[in-house]
């Protein structure tokens, strides 16, 4: 198997934003209020595209922040990247959203997981990945776990929803665990 | 009516900061760079006063206009000018009844006199006025044990070890989230 750095697997690829095209698309994304619950704990509130467009035109540059294509039809489903970069520590958190419902569960979020982790692995040269992720998504914490992510605590009761408060785990791969897995990968195939 | 001061201890007080004179003194705890690899993600140094007094204001200015973060001055009853410390609300989440804190003093044995009652008038402000269900310390290395200690005294649980997160003299090394929930405290004043 080729771990080189590739922008391209074999669902998906990693693609920059197309700014005109996906921020209009994208507006769909965020007028989903479950998307928008689960990828962070602030207040959930529609954005139109115009100002999709302008938050990434003011942040695009300091980001490694990436639309996820599929391969087939090239339609943009979500985004992936790394952020809060350390370069003296090699550390960076990464983040990750699709935005329909329709697109969950066929394996394009693990293809782009997998894709941004020889990224940041084998072009950035991170030692650490960490992500954070609420309690009431298990799905993506079992996703995480298959990728080679290991928990590290967490912040007890920090998000309210609907009456309800859920915990924000800490999660995190180093390049050592995942050059293991890439190993153990090949050993299989 | 309440007879409850909020800003007013047994010896210490918390008031607004003041960015002209602040800033001179707060520079010199610059030179300790665990408090400023705070201010960014870039590679700590010291820092002169006139940004310091640019960040003081802009922060007073950003606290007044969004109410998403908080500064106080740490000062003594005796002196009332002088600064012993810094207490800081950076992150305020309204609809999750969440907010981050750090505090900080100018040197360990200042720290040592004044950090119970410092973060017992924190803690009241943060759980009786501002109505936080949970507040948490984003994040402290690991070897600041001391520091660490103090907080755990006041009821705040290590909830997250980030393991080998920060680089420092030539290794890597953990750094802590240390969160106290509004139950737990509230446990403690009974």
């Amino acid at each position: 198997m080729k771990t080189t750095t590739s922008m391209s697997g074999e669902l998906v690829r990693l693609a920059p934003i197309d700014l005109e095209k996906d921020s209009k698309v994208m507006e769909q994304w965020f007028s989903n209020s479950e998307f928008m619950r689960l990828m962070d704990s602030e207040i959930a509130i529609p954005r139109s595209s115009k100002q999709i467009l302008e938050w990434y035109e003011k942040s695009y540059p300091n980001q490694y922040e990436f639309i996820i294509r599929l391969k087939k039809s090239n339609e943009a489903i979500g985004f992936i990247g790394l952020g809060g970069l350390d370069w003296t520590s090699r550390d960076a958190w990464m983040g990750i959203g699709l935005g329909l419902q329709k697109n969950w569960g066929k394996g394009y979020g693990t293809e782009a997981l997998r894709l941004l982790l020889i990224y940041g692995f084998n072009q950035l040269n991170l030692n650490r990945i960490s992500l954070s992720i609420f309690s009431n998504n298990p799905r993506a914490i079992a996703s995480y776990k298959k990728a080679g992510f290991k928990i590290e605590g967490k912040r007890r009761e920090v998000v309210y929803r609907d009456g309800q408060r859920h915990d924000e785990i800490f999660m995190r791969i180093f390049r050592e665990e995942w050059l293991q897995i890439q190993k153990n990968l090949r050993l299989i195939k | 009516m309440s007879e409850k001061q909020l800003f007013s201890g047994k010896r210490i007080e918390l008031t607004a900061v003041d960015p002209e004179n602040d800033s001179k003194v707060e520079s010199l705890w610059t030179f300790d760079l665990e408090y400023t690899r705070h201010f960014s993600n870039r590679p700590p140094r010291p820092m002169a006063a006139f940004e310091l007094r640019k960040a003081l204001e802009e922060s007073q200015k950003e606290s007044e206009d969004k109410k998403r973060n908080f500064i106080f001055a740490i000062r003594t009853k005796k002196d009332k000018k002088g600064l012993i410390g810094i207490f800081r609300v950076p992150y305020i989440e309204w609809n999750n009844q969440v907010a981050d804190i750090y505090m900080h003093f100018a040197d360990p044995t200042t720290e040592k006199l004044y950090f119970k009652e410092s973060i017992g008038l924190a803690l009241y402000f943060l759980f009786e006025e501002m109505n936080m269900h949970h507040v948490a310390v984003m994040t402290i290395a690991a070897d600041r044990t001391k520091t660490i200690e103090n907080y755990e005294r006041e009821g705040f649980e290590k909830e997250v070890v980030l393991k080998d997160s920060l680089f420092r003299d030539g290794k890597y090394i953990d750094e802590i989230i240390l969160g106290i929930l509004r139950q737990d405290w509230e446990g403690r004043l009974k």
